[in-house]
């Protein structure tokens, strides 16, 4: 295995680590509330579940950007033969979607939290909640884009 | 909306009262004059609790669950009014609710108990070898007994130092495992001191035996057998529990019909009163006002009508009306607030755009028609309230656009075209206009460019809404000249990147935008120079424009989301057919099914909120302010039921 390829592979893992950490990270947080209002009234249960996964995206978005990441090596530029070069870039591609999406779950996890006392104290407004938190995930959508645009730019 | 003064009898307040409540259409005002209210009426919220209780509980009992769609859009049957009054009438409702909190004790005090017995039976478990009565186990005069376990490999190191410091006493070992060695430590009463100082120095716990006539074994059969007549109780109770769910439906019709005495009961205390009259004000829509003084009079000819002026600075409830397609997309306007009077109405300009973003944020056929059929399927099984409805004929229209989307985006449940038969790849490829995974940038750009066609309908519902009342030139300068300076730059930006010969004139253009909103942005400052500090910092809002277009990129970021991920679950689900011989195709079925409806909620809900954050912040925030109180009438509210209409 040539380094270039190691090092695109090594983009594809930041993108895709970073992003399922900062997810289950976010969710545990938001789960640690959700269990607390969900012991005094367990009807809640759906309501809550949507907020809960709102920090889960992050997640994705890395897997994405890797798997992004991934087609290209595979598809586009044939195992073997990926330059030194290419595999810089391709490396630097994945921190985008990885930090953003790490640090956005964390932060939209302890949104969600707050969205979930909120809806416990007034069941009928979970679209505001909803609201809230997804603001926080707009960042780690630019860091997926940024991540996308990079790597469809790069020639390998 | 008008405000409109009822005045009458006492005599006549409960007819006028269940009329207003059954028609609905007028908001009681609070009045806060004359004599209080002298009507000793019952305490309805303490019959709504007792009621809610009692049927949480045979919920529980019955492992009654809601579905998920259930929790957005719960289930309630449509039933006459008449029912409600006739079961209050006929059903001893107390009676249950006792029998319901008496059994529910029962089964408490039986947890407790049983807790409690297992508990004890712990103790005298590893006792269960010595064939003395327990009671000879406790202390007693000059002689001191201790009962208690020690970790067992410390044991040996225990009975040395016993032996060294404690010079009349005696160890004996009741039980013990690999873990725990539990003892019988039997020694004159002076030296129990240095005996507990010891014994705890070998983390000692000590265990108090019951004083009993028995031995363990006997203790613990009789335990046994308590504990088995408590296990058969809490047995027979629970299916009595169990048997009184059959009462369900009828304690949450008296729920409903509580809960609209406990509003009228409300309803009166916002009336004012004098001995022998009372005063009702209230808001009813402009439209159905002429309609309920008609009906007013033909109900009770004595009541005196008359329309009034608000109080100085009272703000009318806002009435947000949108028949037809565009009802629905009132959850959205919801979710940022009723417009205050006289502000527009957004509902109806955003439901394009709403339906538009969430449909490319799918754009998969396959979800699409998916989507289109469960929220038919649920309209038809379910019957729901007009919150319920809206929402899931949000995600019917949503459903139907993705449809349309996933055709321009060639995606049919994200599976590679190019591995379909010939005759049906070549037409779909045909109709297909764009592919968001090879050509990311060029749908990036379709992104933006939404963006900037709703920012400008942004801009210009403003312009029409200020014209509209009136206000020309806050319209023009604040609205008007923005979109002429944006759209300028907009084309200026793409005619120099395509070196097209209009730059020069739409440069010139940008910038006679800029002078013009310098000259004019600063004009409700004091002073010159204020006017024009402010004229100049306004240009700044050109970034915030910026920074709301590249807000649109999301439309492309969730599109990919969805025909990746998808992509990713056809690929697993390829892997598997071959794995194992003709199961593998089972497995391929199960992860294709599971994988893709995962998908498909998960991006519904990415959808659903991303397409409404674009409007509430992007759009929203060129033209409507929002800030007013949702016109709530007084009428019949329930709970668990749907009541029929006359």
């Amino acid at each position: 295995m040539s380094i270039g390829l190691a090092l695109s592979l090594f983009g594809a893992v930041i993108a895709a680590l970073f992003g399922a950490i900062g997810s289950a990270w976010g969710i545990s947080i938001a789960a640690e509330a959700a269990g607390g209002v969900l012991s005094e009234d367990p009807e809640k249960f759906g309501k809550v579940l949507v907020l809960l996964a709102l920090p889960g995206t992050q997640g994705f978005y890395g897997f994405l950007g890797a798997f992004y990441i991934m087609l290209k090596i595979f598809i586009v530029g044939g195992a073997a033969e990926i330059p030194l070069s290419a595999g810089l870039q391709l490396l630097a591609a994945g921190i985008p979607v990885g930090l953003a999406g790490f640090f956005s779950a964390y932060y939209q996890g302890r949104a969600s939290a707050s969205s979930i006392f909120f809806i416990a104290k007034r069941p009928d407004e979970l679209g505001k909640a909803i609201i809230l938190p997804a603001m926080v995930e707009t960042y780690a959508v630019l860091g997926l884009l940024a991540t996308i645009l990079m790597v469809s730019w790069i020639k390998i | 909306m008008r405000k409109l003064a009822i005045i009458g009898h006492q005599d006549s307040r409960t007819t006028l009262l269940n009329f207003l409540q059954e028609a609905g259409m007028l908001q009681i005002s609070p009045l806060s004059l004359g004599e209080p209210l002298s009507d000793s009426s019952e305490n309805y919220e303490l019959f709504l609790s007792e009621i809610k209780a009692a049927i949480t509980v045979i919920d529980a009992a019955a492992g009654v669950k809601k579905s998920f769609i259930e929790s957005f859009a719960p289930h309630k049957e449509t039933i006459k009014q008449e029912v409600l009054s006739q079961t209050v009438r006929e059903f001893d409702w107390r009676n249950v609710i006792n029998e319901i909190n008496k059994v529910d004790n029962e089964l408490a005090n039986l947890k407790n108990l049983e807790g409690k017995l297992l508990a004890d039976l712990q103790v005298l478990r590893p006792f269960v070898g010595l064939n003395v009565p327990l009671k000879s186990l406790n202390s007693r005069g000059d002689i001191a007994i201790i009962a208690g376990s020690c970790r067992t490999k410390s044991l040996l190191k225990l009975k040395e130092s016993f032996a060294a410091k404690i010079a009349a006493g005696e160890i004996v070992i009741a039980g013990q495992t690999a873990e725990k060695s539990h003892l019988i430590i039997a020694l004159v009463s002076t030296e129990a001191a240095a005996a507990g100082a010891l014994l705890d120095h070998f983390s000692f716990e000590k265990i108090v035996l019951p004083m009993s006539k028995l031995t363990a074994t006997e203790e613990a059969g009789q335990i046994e057998s308590l504990l088995k007549k408590v296990q058969t109780d809490r047995k027979t109770f629970k299916r009595e529990l169990a048997g009184l769910t059959k009462h369900k439906k009828r304690l949450t019709y008296i729920y409903d019909y509580y809960l609209q005495k406990n509003d009228e009961k409300s309803a009166k205390e916002r009336l004012a009163y004098t001995k022998k009259a009372f005063i009702l004000t209230g808001w009813v829509a402009r439209k159905k006002l002429a309609g309920l003084k008609i009906e007013l009079e033909k109900l009770d000819p004595s009541l005196a009508l008359e329309e009034i002026e608000p109080d100085k600075g009272e703000q009318p409830p806002s009435l947000i009306e949108n028949a037809g397609i565009f009802g629905p997309f009132e959850l959205v306007t919801k979710i940022f607030g009723p417009p205050s009077p006289g502000d527009m109405d957004p509902t109806a300009p955003l439901s394009f755009f709403f339906i538009l973003f969430f449909a490319l944020c799918l754009s998969d056929v396959g979800y699409g028609i998916l989507l289109a059929a469960a929220a038919i399927y649920y309209k038809k099984t379910l019957t729901l309230s007009e919150g319920g409805k809206n929402l899931l004929n949000l995600l019917l229209w949503g459903g139907v656009a993705t449809i349309f989307a996933g055709i321009i985006t060639g995606s049919y449940f994200a599976i590679d075209l190019n591995t379909l038969p010939a005759q049906f790849s070549i037409p779909l490829k045909k109709v297909q206009l764009i592919d968001p995974i090879k050509s990311p940038l060029n749908m990036l750009i379709i992104s933006l460019i939404l963006g900037i066609i709703q920012i400008i309908t942004g801009l210009a519902l403003g312009l029409y809404w200020r014209v509209k009342n009136g206000e020309w030139l806050n319209g023009l300068l604040d609205f008007g000249l923005w979109i002429v300076f944006l759209l300028a730059l907009v084309f200026y930006g793409t005619a120099a990147a395509l070196s097209h010969p209009a730059t020069t004139i739409l440069g010139r253009l940008s910038i006679a935008g800029a002078v013009s909103l310098v000259l004019t942005q600063g004009r409700h400052e004091p002073g010159l120079i204020k006017k024009a500090v402010s004229g100049i910092l306004s240009l700044y809002r050109t970034t915030g424009f910026l920074g709301d277009t590249l807000s649109y990129s999301r439309i492309l970021a969730l599109m990919m989301t969805t025909s990746i991920i998808g992509m990713v679950i056809n690929i697993i689900a390829d892997l598997t057919k071959g794995s194992v011989p003709i199961l593998g195709y089972l497995i391929m079925a199960i992860v294709l099914v599971i994988g893709h409806v995962f998908n498909m909620v998960i991006s519904v809900l990415g959808a659903f909120v991303h397409s409404a954050r674009l409007q509430l912040v992007e759009y929203f925030g060129k033209f409507y302010e929002g800030g007013g109180k949702l016109f709530k009438p007084f009428r019949r509210e329930t709970v668990y039921t749907i009541i029929e209409s006359k």
